[in-house]
């Protein structure tokens, strides 16, 4: 692989390890399954490039495509502690709805931004390779939100978020309220996804509303990947593994697209997603019973 | 120890006959990133690779031709355009939209040839069609929208309503029915839509339209192209002829198509690259719309149809299905 | 003070299921009066503690903690007047987080959770002395995760929980039931011992007439939904285990009488 294709692995990687942290705080965290993700990746995408093309300040516009995640995640949330949807049924609901919304954001079912400014535009007349410019700013971006994760879970209003996805019975009777951190949790989690949808869009010139079929599959292959090469019960041991995790997924794709490569071709992507997931779910079963055998020996 | 050391030698002696093959005769580099992969898009990579071959430069001999494949989704599209402008090869090429788009954001220096690209300005690939300008050049793909208006008229006597079925999430599809809605409205024929999200949709929401239509229009869509027959299917049920924005259509059961053939657009992307081999500047390359919108008619399916096919239209057809 | 008026609780009404779990139920409890509750399966005890901690909906009647009417709040509102300690352990705490996380999560009931670092140093002193109490050596443990707690250690740690914000009611379910008899003695001890330092208004809810009358200073029996039996002072001091479950069969058999009679 060329340090071209390498750094620019690395900088999807971290662009989706937005999409792994919001699917972290959905699936894990909350303990549910949220597949807004769909939706609102594409959303973030299709905010920020409308409102570019419209002259909007792009940091701003990067803004309001975090604030458009965010308000995905609250309506799965009002389908599911409103109206009591089944929580995987309300989230489908607002993925399929906001295909629709996304194309009438932008008019078209794709927005280019070839040519517009976006957050990385000033830095890019600084002489320095473009390459590294866009590489830094997403670390950089992709560090803040995770410290503001790590630093959010240990907060006492983050402890309570924590505990409602392990015993909601609990949570109640310590006086926390259930339906406000699900309507906190989903809107942080899609907030994120929605970042990431910006940036994706502004790094790569172009929001498409196909971009977010299989958002889900990809940041739940980050979390398991990298939950379980790093595995940990610290709050940041896990925020770190799962954008880890998304760069490693990342980078076994690049490996795949590498032709010639073990013999694979571009369409056996989907097949290795899917054996990938699988072994990492598997993985850890297999650990504890070759240890049990062990034992009993 | 020894052995080690004889195959080493080996390989160092084949090195040099490789490398000294290469000064001869320079060889060309071509990436080729396509977003998915179907029948219309897969030919013209065909055509563009025989296209190229016709030109002289052969793939094994002088002309190394690497393709990727998105499977439809654009963040794989930008890890293909990263791993290929990593490469350095000579041209990269985008079949459709967004893989275009991936190809053109990742790179400003090396030359970025589209085809098979409806709207080339909307996609903001290049920002004047005569001078683009940049590193971005191509063939665009616009459909003659307004001849097919056109045929269905000449098919079907006192046509009042049109049924289209596409996918409002492609690009190319989107842009393909507004100029049908334009061209039909001129003509005071209602426009009916059916959109079918994946192809497995494509059956039923032909079913749903296709009692208030008098014909249906098949656009180069890449989700109806998968199910061109489940769509066919359920007109020939209704008695209802399908009419179509690609060639290949007829082959499926289409009793007239207006269109590209595909191979042919591949074809003609192939001047571009050859341009680009020759040394022309990108920018100076005007954008193109493809050639060449033969008429393929098919007689049998216009017979179970009841539908007499004009002497007129048999004579300008360049290809009958008996 | 616990003020129950006339509460009336049916599940599945209307259906064939209809059940009547509490029909017309008044109860005062006092400023630190401790009453134990007894009574047989069913008899609708523990529907009566979520009356009020407001896990149990009631279809009438009225529910007043420290002079507020609290009948429509939810659950979570009214945990700041009310701590819990549940039958199941595993209920009570969350079993992936540490023991002084849980302990924050406790410490933060009915205040504003906030921005604020859930542990801090001063937190922990304070958890470490409390927990110290228990004298099982959990002081030194407090980063374990509670799930590594055995039933009873994990009880006795929601009873510190309990003492750790300012509310002054505590609502007991069972809590000693799932526990093996030293362990449970151990709890119940605990439990005298935590009422009696903070000052606590109590509900226990037992099976064993036999702590029902060592501990606190009233007890009630219901029966099918209805307090069937109320004593305090002298009256419960004379009474002894065999006496209770004498009377506790007579209603039964009164309310057969009655049934037959209305049959009849
Ligand atoms: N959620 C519910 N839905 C339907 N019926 C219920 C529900 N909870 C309790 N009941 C019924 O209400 C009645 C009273 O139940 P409750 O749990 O209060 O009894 P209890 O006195 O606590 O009994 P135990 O000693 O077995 O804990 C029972 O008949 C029970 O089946
Ligand atoms: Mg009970």
């Amino acid at each position: 692989m060329s340090l071209f294709a390498f750094l620019g692995t690395l900088e999807i990687g971290l662009v989706y390890g937005l999409v792994a942290l919001g699917v972290y705080l959905t699936f894990r965290v909350l303990d549910f399954p949220d597949l807004t993700v769909d939706g609102s990746f594409p959303m973030g995408g299709a905010v920020a490039a409308t409102a570019i093309v419209a002259g909007v300040n792009p940091w701003l516009a990067t803004g309001l495509a975090v604030l458009a995640g965010a308000a995905c995640g609250l309506v799965t949330a009002f389908l599911a502690v409103r109206c009591g949807i089944l929580h995987l049924l309300a989230s489908i609901l607002t993925m399929i709805a906001a295909f629709s919304i996304n194309i009438r954001i932008m008019g078209r079912p794709n927005m280019a931004l070839l040519g517009e400014p976006t957050i990385f535009t000033p830095f890019d007349n600084l002489g320095w390779d473009q390459l590294y410019v866009h590489l830094g700013l997403v670390f950089l971006l992709v560090l803040f939100s995770a410290l503001f994760v790590v630093r959010l879970l240990s907060s006492d209003f983050g402890l309570a978020l924590r505990a409602t996805g392990v015993n909601e019975r609990m949570v109640a009777a310590q006086g926390g309220s259930i339906g406000f951190y699900t309507y906190f949790g989903l809107a942080l989690s899609n907030g994120f996804v929605g970042f990431s949808g910006a940036l994706f869009a502004q790094s790569n010139s172009f929001a498409d509303v196909t971009s977010g079929v299989g958002t889900i599959v990809v940041g739940l292959a980050a979390v398991i990947l990298g939950q379980t090469l790093i595995p940990g019960r610290r709050i940041w041991v896990a925020v770190t593994a799962v954008i880890v995790g998304s760069i490693l997924y990342r980078l076994a794709v690049a490996f795949a697209l590498s032709t010639g490569m073990f013999g694979m071709q571009a369409s056996d992507l989907n097949l290795i997603t899917a054996v990938l997931v699988a072994i990492a779910l598997i993985a850890p079963k297999m650990k504890g019973k070759v240890r049990l055998k062990a034992v009993t020996r | 120890m020894k052995k080690l050391k004889v195959i080493s030698a080996l390989f160092a002696a084949a090195l040099v006959i490789v490398s000294a093959g290469a000064v001869f005769a320079q060889t060309y580099k071509v990436a080729v990133s396509q977003i998915v992969e179907h029948p219309a898009l897969d030919a013209t990579r065909q055509g563009l690779l025989d296209g190229l071959k016709a030109k002289g430069y052969e793939q094994g001999k002088n002309l190394e031709f690497t393709f990727q494949t998105a499977q439809g989704n654009p963040a794989i599209a930008v890890q293909i355009a990263k791993q290929f402008v990593g490469e350095k090869p000579d041209v990269l090429v985008g079949i459709a939209t967004p893989t275009a788009q991936a190809l053109a954001a990742s790179t400003r220096t090396i030359p970025v040839i589209f085809t098979a690209v409806t709207d080339p300005l909307g996609a903001k690939l290049v920002k004047d069609l005569e001078h683009p300008g940049g590193n971005v050049t191509g063939l665009s793909d616009l459909s003659p929208v307004a001849q097919h208006v056109d045929l269905m008229q000449e098919l079907v006597s006192d046509l009042q309503a049109i049924g289209v079925i596409y996918n409002p999430g492609e690009a190319n599809a989107m842009a393909l029915v507004d100029l049908l809605k334009s061209a039909a409205s001129a003509k005071k024929i209602q426009v009916v839509e059916g959109t079918a999200l994946k192809s497995a949709d494509v059956q039923s929401a032909a079913r749903i339209i296709a009692s208030k239509v008098q014909v249906i229009y098949a656009p180069t869509d890449n989700t109806v192209a998968s199910a061109i027959d489940a769509l066919v299917g359920v007109a020939n049920q209704a008695k209802i002829p399908v009419v179509g924005g690609s060639t290949s259509f007829v082959e499926n059961g289409a009793v007239a198509s207006l269109g590209f053939d595909y191979y042919q657009v591949g074809v003609q992307t192939a001047d571009y690259v050859e341009a680009v081999f020759q040394g022309k500047k990108v920018g100076e390359i005007p954008v193109t719309f493809a050639k060449g919108s033969d008429l393929f008619l098919n007689q049998q399916a216009a017979d179970t149809l009841g539908i007499t096919l004009s002497e007129a239209m048999l004579k300008r057809a360049s290809s009958i299905k008996k | 003070m616990i003020h129950l008026e006339d509460i009336r609780i049916t599940f599945n009404a209307n259906t064939i299921l209809e059940n009547k779990a509490l029909r017309g139920v008044s109860l005062t409890v006092p400023e630190r009066q401790f009453v134990t509750i007894i009574g047989s399966n069913g008899a609708g005890k523990s529907t009566l503690l979520g009356a009020v901690s407001g896990e149990t909906p009631i279809s009438g009647g009225r529910v007043e903690i420290d002079g507020v009417e609290v009948t429509k709040w939810p659950v979570h509102k009214r945990a700041r007047y009310a701590a819990r300690v549940f039958q199941n352990p595993l209920a009570g705490t969350c079993a992936t987080l540490t023991i002084e996380e849980n302990m924050a999560l406790a410490h933060g009931r009915g205040k504003r959770r906030g921005w604020r670092l859930a542990l801090s140093s001063r937190r922990r002193r304070l958890f470490q002395e409390r927990i110290s109490i228990l004298g099982l050596g959990l002081e030194d443990r407090l980063g374990d995760s509670i799930g590594l707690l055995s039933g009873g250690q994990r009880q006795a740690v929601s009873l510190v929980m309990a003492t750790l914000s300012d509310s002054h009611l505590l609502l007991l379910d069972e809590h000693t039931a799932a526990l093996d008899p030293r362990m449970a003695a151990f709890i119940l001890d605990l439990t005298n011992t935590v009422v009696e330092e903070f000052g606590l208004t109590v509900m226990m809810v037992t099976h064993s007439m036999k702590d029902a009358l060592a501990s606190g200073d009233r007890t009630v029996m219901l029966h099918q939904g209805k307090i069937v039996f109320d004593v305090s002072g002298e009256e419960r001091e004379r009474l002894d285990v065999p006496h209770l479950l004498q009377m506790f069969s007579k209603v039964r058999g009164e309310e057969l009488a009655d049934d037959s009679l209305l049959l009849g």
